[in-house]
């Protein structure tokens, strides 16, 4: 049956009874007319009747069909049946099918012969080859970020065909919002470009990972607005495509790498000096319900380091290890592979896991005073070794360099691990430039305020926007004779180490004097250290991938208390045997996160900056002689000095690691190398890589330095074609990393996707579950243990939406279809489970939706019907007319 | 001189009251249009002799002769001679029928042409005679050239009532019985009636040896059919009314028609008749000028 919208405009079709009346009425109008050939007419009357009259009533039919057919088409008529019934599909406008196809990498999760991918580009070249001539087709990834293959509507099927044979998985999860605002602004420019194009159809082939569609995601945000939104432009269907349970999968993924120190006591040997001794720990998650076995293969720079064996419980966790001693300095590439899986892992990308540890031979340290001897006693907290020379290798390993403020300005900040500001009075616009470029870009800053501060200044240049540096506002100086500390349960990893140590003095620090600070963002801001009174004395905050420490009294005992006679100091804390392990710690803070930028993750950006000082401090004479690292001969002090000066307006050249690269060893071949245009801001050169999409290890070199270390190491190299690499890094490109003239990345997927759990349908919203499981019948098995597994139907609209039953008959259409022996499919459990759905799930907007668009489907067929019929009428007229006239 | 088409025009003459007038109307433009024509001169034919006979009237016998030759010889006077001319008319209902173009009716018309060609021969001093007939003849007024017997033409052809319904056979079958002297028989009619009967009719004339010419008078209408919408035709003699798209039922009209007439001029041909088509909107002296056209025709072989 087919109901109507507005029933009453079917009254309309009454007119139809205008026509017969003429018909009748010119019949009795006949004007009277007496004759005498009456013999003649009588002969001619009876030749010509028989025609006539059939004539005469086929003209009248077509009058009455013209207004019937323009009746109904007022009356708005809605397709009840199945889509398939051939009419409204075959004879219906041309359509506009945005093929969204969940990129995401668990569509490769493998399950049967096929992976997700395989289903949904099944399913979507059955909607291709099974279209109309004449629809057009877009192809969007559904991916983070969206990507749009086929955006203008491509008419030629083989090309899409094409395309979607080349479809691959990106190793990300996927961002729905920003996808489906992306298929709505697509929707609206075809609307523009090509209008013939009048129905717009929207299917998106997803394996309805929770990772995916859940609207709680933090990443992407809701997308069922960005939903609602579309489906107010398009009819929207969604394909499941992914397994019917999850419950026999098995997905093991490292889920993170890290390296971790070794701590000995108080004072760490962090991983990240040479001849350190740390640890690489490999989280491993099972995402799959059975116990999995494997063996962790740590490779470091290629060479095989260990290999345990290790098993996860269901849905658990567990963490390999691997001790490892870096005796060279430069970065290090780390890799954990998951060997010998059992039961078979089915989505091997989220197998591996890079690390790259940048291993310096000693870690720099800035203490920039803001008067005489303000930074002594901090330089030697930090690097105890330098003026009593106790233990060499400590010597070796911290470097501190003492400066005044225009250290700020005259050299680059990027190499330093640590910029201690002690006591400083004012920091000028280009320094808090520097600053705040050094801080976002992945540096550690602490600031010690003291009696010569302008806390005015400081508030103003440092906690103020745009970049703000300053985890709290400051007061003006307090002094109070009775401070007590409250270390806040030692829950902070600066202050951890003391706890159970209460006579290492922390709590006893003798402090008169302070600034009263008010954290500016509490969400952010840690306080690691307080006063009894709640007065934070040590708050630490992130700034993007950079550190801010701030400490609200001095660490030089030169701080006089304003006012007192006697002179009093603000504090006696260096003096006390709290301050070197608490500095200590700080420091090692500071150094181990520092490999932080090296460590992404897929779809973020990579940057970097190449120090060029030597180049410039030889031309400015801003280096006090208080500055003990300026003379850090460094190796490319040496390298500018032969002549490999880094000139402004340089490029970066970049290799990307191949796509194989993800399975195959750790030093694939690059798979191309991208040329960066680097930007060069006071001694840095600095690049931008905006976006990563391959996982793997990235490599960054000055373009200069590449032609020359190329044409030694193979004079046919060519600029962009780099030589493969061996498993063991060449001696020349060591002492590249050592010299800091090679950075390297590891981009690492986000492996929140590898878990195949699947949204249920009862997190989907209303409008969504019903169009979803309209378009799957079987989808029921999404939130129930009912596992039909057939196979994504054929081409099929949304028109059964709006009936409760569709669901049930499809399913079963569709197992007999497919012919199959789907024992599970046919399943009373399977039936039952769906009826509620459908019941309960009405949702008036979809059902406009899809109203409108059959409303748009029907339309047109009946205004051409109306057409035709008028032209058969006007034609038969004019031939009866004419036939007359001859 | 020319004569003013005016005068043939029949939208002229309908204007004009009276058969009288009407003739006069006609007879005058086309003699004055005549000066000189060629036909003037088929009246008097020439007298003979012939030897007495007993029996023969004695006023006929030629004294002069006699006296010069002794011997009786008889005078044939021009009397039988003379033109005796026939004006047969269709008086049928069927002829009542003035279609949209036409200022007269076929009737109205058929007595114009019927009166201007009594006042033709009278002029000529032949004889004329007059029948009216519709499936029946109905008023026969024998021929005669005296010049008194123009108003008694006249006064026939304006007494004309309209008949029921032609039956062409049997009406010229009686006529042909009466019309006993040889002359010319005009027949004014629309001659609808089943060719065969006509056909029949028309042989009787022949048989006894008249000149027959026919003056077909149909309307325009009658010939075009031009009529564009729904139309109830009823029959003027009584056939059944029959409601017609008349655009739709032209052309098979206008075949049965053009039979029609083929077949009436086939039959024409076949038996010596001259025939003749007077369109009622055509101006009479198209007509008349055809008919003496044909009559020369005859005349002069």
């Amino acid at each position: 049956m087919m109901p109507f919208a507005s029933a009453t405009l079917l009254l309309w079709g009454l007119a139809a009874a205008i026509p017969i009346a003429i018909h009748l009425w010119s019949r009795r109008r006949h004007e009277e007319h007496a004759w005498a050939a009456m013999a003649f007419l009588m002969a001619a009357l009876r030749q010509h009747a028989r025609r006539a009259r059939f004539q005469e009533w086929l003209l009248l039919t077509l009058r009455i069909a013209v207004l019937v057919l323009f009746a109904i088409a007022l009356a708005d008529p809605r397709t009840a049946g199945r889509a398939n019934s051939a009419f409204p599909l075959a004879g219906g406008e041309p359509t506009h099918h945005v093929l969204v196809i969940d990129a995401s990498y668990s569509m490769d999760l493998r399950h049967g012969e096929r992976t997700g991918l395989d289903r949904a580009r099944e399913a979507a070249l059955a909607i291709v080859r099974n279209a109309p001539q004449g629809d057009g087709f877009s192809l969007v990834l559904l991916a983070d970020p969206a990507s749009v293959v086929l955006g203008e509507p491509v008419f030629d099927t083989a090309a899409v065909e094409q395309e979607l044979n080349a479809l691959r998985t990106a190793p990300a999860g996927a961002d729905l919002t920003s996808t489906l605002a992306r298929v709505r602004e697509l929707l609206a420019q075809a609307r523009q470009r090509v209008p013939r194009l009048a129905r717009r159809h929207v299917v998106v082939f997803s394996d309805m990972a929770r990772n995916t569609w859940d609207p709680g995601n933090q990443a992407t945000g809701d997308w069922r607005r960005s939903w609602q939104e579309l489906a107010e432009a398009a009819v929207l269907e969604v394909r499941d495509v992914g397994p019917r349970t999850t419950s026999d999968l098995v997905n093991l993924a490292i889920v993170a790498l890290r390296s971790a120190a070794v701590v000995e006591g108080p004072v760490a040997r962090h991983d990240l000096q040479a001849g350190g001794e740390g640890r690489l720990e490999a989280v491993l998650r099972n995402f799959g319900s059975r116990a999995t076995s494997a063996t962790v293969e740590f490779q470091v720079d290629g060479r095989p380091l260990a290999a345990p064996a290790i098993t996860v419980p269901p849905r658990g966790e567990a963490v390999a290890t691997a001790r490892v001693r870096f005796d060279s300095p430069g970065d290090h590439v780390a890799k954990a592979t998951l060997r010998a899986v059992r039961p078979p892992d089915e989505l091997p990308l989220d197998d591996h896991r890079w690390l790259v540890i940048p291993v310096r031979d000693r870690g720099e340290v800035l203490c920039v005073e803001g008067g005489l001897d303000e930074a002594r006693f901090l330089a030697l907290a930090l690097a105890p070794g330098t003026r009593g020379a106790t233990a060499a290798r400590d010597a070796q390993s911290i470097r501190v360099g003492i400066a005044s403020e225009t250290a700020l300005l005259d050299r680059s900040l990027h190499r330093y691990d640590l910029i201690a500001l002690c006591n400083v009075a004012r920091l000028s616009d280009r320094e808090t430039q520097a600053i705040g470029d050094y801080v976002y870009r992945g540096g550690r800053l602490a600031i010690f305020p003291g009696d010569r501060t302008d806390i005015a200044n400081f508030n103003e240049r440092l906690g103020g926007r745009p970049r703000r540096l300053l985890p709290a506002s400051l007061g003006p100086p307090r002094s109070q004779d009775d401070l007590r500390i409250d270390p806040r349960g030692y829950r902070d990893p600066l202050i951890a180490p003391f706890r159970g140590q209460e006579r290492a003095g922390l709590l006893s620090t003798p402090i008169w004097c302070y600034l009263p600070a008010t954290v500016i963002d509490a969400n952010a801001a840690r306080v690691a250290l307080a006063f009894h009174n709640g007065d934070p004395w040590l708050v630490h905050e992130p700034f993007g991938p950079g550190h801010v420490w701030l400490c609200t009294t001095t660490a030089a005992p030169r701080s006089r208390i304003a006012g007192s006679d006697p002179p009093r100091p603000w504090n006696a804390w260096a003096t006390w045997p709290s301050f070197v392990p608490l500095m200590q710690t700080l420091l090692h803070e500071a150094l181990a996160g520092r490999s932080a930028v090296r460590n992404i993750l897929v779809g973020g950006p990579l940057t970097g900056a190449f120090a060029q000082e030597a180049n410039d401090s030889s031309r400015e004479s801003g280096t006090t002689a208080s500055d003990s690292v300026g003379d850090n001969a460094r190796g490319n002090t040496g390298d500018n000095a032969s002549g490999n000066a880094i000139a402004s307006g340089e490029s970066v050249l970049v290799e990307l690691p191949s796509p194989a690269s993800a399975m195959a060893s750790a030093f694939a071949e690059p798979a191309e190398t991208q040329r960066i245009a680097a930007e060069r801001v006071g001694f840095e050169l600095r690049w931008l890589l905006p976006a990563t999409s391959i996982p793997g290890i990235y490599v960054a070199r000055p373009s200069h330095l590449d032609s020359d270390s190329k044409s030694k190491a193979n004079a046919s190299d060519t600029l962009s074609t780099m030589s493969p690499r061996g498993d063991s890094l060449s001696s020349e490109r060591d002492t590249q990393a050592t010299m800091g003239v090679e950075q390297r990345f590891a981009v690492n997927i986000d492996t929140r996707e590898s878990d195949p759990q699947r949204i249920d349908a009862d997190d989907l919203p209303a409008s969504l579950r019903e169009s979803f499981l309209a378009s799957n019948p079987d989808a029921s098995g999404l939130s129930g243990p009912t596992g039909a597994a057939a196979t994504p139907g054929v081409f099929r609209g949304v028109e059964m939406a709006g009936t409760g039953s569709a669901g049930t008959e499809s399913a079963g259409a569709e197992s007999a279809s497919t012919g199959s022996a789907n024992a599970e499919s046919a399943d009373d459990g399977t039936v039952g489970a769906k009826e509620p759905f459908a019941e309960a799930g009405r949702d008036d907007r979809a059902t406009r939706a899809v109203a409108d668009s059959e409303q748009r489907r029907w339309f047109r067929p009946l205004l051409a019907m109306i057409a035709m019929t008028l032209v058969a009428e006007s034609l038969l007229a004019w031939r009866m007319g004419r036939r007359g006239g001859a | 001189m020319t004569a003013s088409p005016t005068f043939f025009d029949p939208r002229t003459l309908a204007r004009l009251n009276g058969l009288a007038l009407r003739a006069r109307h006609i007879v005058e433009g086309y003699v004055a249009g005549l000066h000189r024509s060629p036909y003037r001169g088929f009246s008097i034919e020439f007298a003979e002799h012939r030897e007495y006979a007993p029996g023969d009237d004695l006023r006929y016998v030629d004294w002069k002769v006699f006296g010069r030759t002794d011997k009786f010889y008889l005078k044939q006077y021009e009397d039988e001679t003379n033109l005796l001319c026939y004006v047969l008319l269709d008086t049928s209902r069927s002829m009542s029928y003035r279609g949209p173009g036409s200022a007269l009716s076929k009737l109205e018309y058929a007595q114009c042409l019927a009166a201007a060609l009594a006042w033709l021969v009278l002029r000529q001093q032949d004889s004329v005679g007059l029948a009216t007939f519709d499936e029946a003849p109905r008023t026969v007024i024998r021929p005669s050239g005296s010049p008194a017997h123009w108003p008694v033409v006249l006064n026939a052809l304006e007494q004309v009532a309209p008949g029921p319904r032609s039956d062409l056979g049997a009406a010229f079958a009686a006529l042909a019985a009466r019309l006993v002297r040889r002359g010319v028989v005009v027949v004014l009619s629309d001659l609808f009636d089943d060719p065969a009967r006509l056909s029949a009719g028309l042989r009787q004339f022949r048989f006894r040896h008249h000149d027959v010419i026919l003056l077909h008078v149909l309307d325009s209408a009658e010939l075009l059919f031009p009529f564009d919408d729904g139309k109830r035709f009823t029959g003027l003699e009584g056939e059944p009314a029959a409601s017609v798209d008349a655009r739709a039922i032209r052309g098979a009209y206008l075949a049965e028609m053009e039979k029609f007439l083929a077949g009436v001029k086939s039959t024409a041909r076949a038996q010596g008749i001259d025939y003749l088509l007077a369109r009622t909107d055509r101006p009479f002296d198209e007509t008349l000028a055809a008919y003496l056209a044909a009559r020369l025709a005859r005349v002069k072989p």
